[in-house]
């Protein structure tokens, strides 16, 4: 499948190339060394290309993305931080913007594309291995992600990658806190980005459950910080805030149930907030819900099962 | 033919991204009561935070609960064995109320409030501080009744109910309590 990729791609590269063939030999010959697989010659006569007049041909500077993007590939695809692909981009963006018939359109695009996809890929790897300290990288690639795709579809909607995206990096946020509850600013952070998921879709289940779990969860660390030595006004302080954090969770955590009314984690967790927030009444109608429901078969009877 | 192409590369994106989002883990609840452990606390000042007559102030101090498990689970996890003045305290969940009069604090919870009448009934004259979960609790005969103050439990006393029984209630909890 990856080598008939490869020699489809060489085929459009020559395709062009025999459409220009009279005014810009010294691309050509680049196109010819490229597709025989001589990478680094190719780009040294695309270089000697541009540095004359067929600086002024689109097709020109196709060649030497297209070129860079193969070099890219064959060598550099390991590395987060490719120059080739950085050159590959430029290139194709020159030739975009001098291509002003759009003759080389559809060539651009698809070296676009793959560039963009590139992109997304390393945001996702730099994710995956997320460090709250330097995230800047995963920010920067996933806007030149979506910079290459509207180049390529200016009509692109990015709806579900946006949160999608915010909900992985909250989610990276929120698995550091889970490691070291201490760090405080890491769940804010991770309460930031599911605000963001929640702005673009504010019925988003995983935004708004785990937003009040968060949430919730802060207010049981504070009370596990009262002890032997508490004071009667530290304790009133300390009620507080956590009576502030439990009405803070719990409209997110009914949102989350509006979703999926009939999941044991969003019952269990509106019975825990309403108990929390001294509702009694209400936090028994959701234990009864979650009776009910195990008694119709809905909920299986053990948490594991579901 | 490359639209197609690219719409299948899209969705194997987006569903990658939806992959790594569910692959971080969903949070989970912790497990705690958190008036639960408001009550144990206050239950505790309470116990420090009061006088009562010498004949008191020898053994251990009892601090016994009537009904809630929470609170008496948060009780013997944060309290028990710690010093109340030169006294040890000591939880006890009274399944009946028959060995009621050795406690100097006795907490009626909210799910067993119509046992409050026979408690205070056999604490009667007896330097037991009664404290109660439930409306008009202190007319009942607490000397010290947690309510709820927009969300909050907090505690409404009464200082006679205590005297009565020779337990001087401290300055600090007197300035907290919630006013009838």
């Amino acid at each position: 499948m990856k080598g008939f990729q490869i020699i489809l791609s060489l085929v459009i590269l020559v395709t062009a190339f025999t459409a220009s063939a009279q005014d810009i030999p010294l691309t050509n010959k680049a196109a010819s060394l490229c597709q025989s697989g001589d990478l680094i010659g190719a780009r040294e006569v695309s270089d000697q290309a541009l540095a004359g007049e067929e600086a002024a041909h689109p097709y020109a500077w196709y060649v030497k993305g297209y070129i860079h993007k193969e070099i890219y590939k064959l060598i550099e695809k390991q590395s987060l931080h490719s120059s080739n692909r950085v050159d590959a981009v430029n290139a194709i963006k020159k030739s975009l913007s001098i291509d002003t018939d759009g003759v080389y359109r559809e060539f651009n695009s698809k070296a676009l594309d793959f560039l963009g996809v590139s992109y997304y890929n390393d945001a996702l790897l730099l994710i995956e291995s997320f460090d709250a300290d330097d995230n800047e990288l995963i920010f920067s690639y996933y806007d030149t992600f979506k910079e290459l795709m509207v180049l390529s579809d200016p009509f692109y909607d990015f709806t579900q990658f946006d949160l999608d995206f915010n909900k992985a990096i909250a989610g990276s946020y929120e698995k550091l806190f889970y490691a070291d509850v201490q760090q405080k600013e890491l769940v804010q952070q991770a309460i930031h980005y599911y605000g963001l998921a929640l702005q673009i879709n504010p019925k988003d289940y995983t935004s708004n459950f785990n937003t009040a779990i968060d949430l919730y969860n802060q207010g049981v660390y504070k009370v596990r910080l009262i002890d032997y030595d508490t004071e009667i006004v530290e304790l009133l302080m300390i009620q507080d805030e956590c009576i502030k954090l439990f009405k803070q969770a719990l409209p997110f955590m009914l949102k989350a149930h509006e979703q999926t009314p009939e999941r044991r984690e969003t019952l269990v967790a509106l019975m825990a907030i309403y108990r929390a927030l001294n509702d009694y009444e209400r936090s028994e109608y959701f234990q009864e819900t979650l009776a009910n429901l195990i008694k119709s078969g809905k909920i299986s009877p053990s948490p594991k099962m579901n | 033919m490359r639209k197609s192409t690219l719409l299948v590369i899209l969705f194997a994106l987006v569903s990658s991204f939806q992959l790594l989002a569910q692959n971080s883990g969903e949070p989970v609840l912790e497990e705690a009561d958190p008036n639960a452990a408001f009550k144990a606390s206050f239950l505790f000042m309470f116990a420090k935070s009061c006088d009562w007559p010498d004949a008191k102030k020898e053994g251990e101090f009892v601090l016994s609960v009537v009904g809630s498990k929470r609170v008496f689970d948060e009780l013997s996890y944060t309290y028990a064995s710690k010093p109340v003045g030169s006294q040890v305290l000591v939880v006890e969940l009274l399944s009946d109320l028959k060995n009621i009069t050795k406690s100097h604090i006795v907490f009626v919870s909210r799910s067993q409030s119509k046992l409050l009448p026979e408690v205070v009934k056999l604490c009667k004259g007896l330097p037991i501080l009664i404290v109660s979960e439930t409306e008009g609790g202190l007319g009942k005969g607490a000397a010290l009744n947690f309510i709820v103050v927009d969300n909050a439990t907090r505690y409404e006393l009464n200082q006679q109910h205590a005297k009565n029984v020779f337990i001087e209630i401290g300055a600090k909890l007197t300035q907290f309590a919630i006013k009838p």
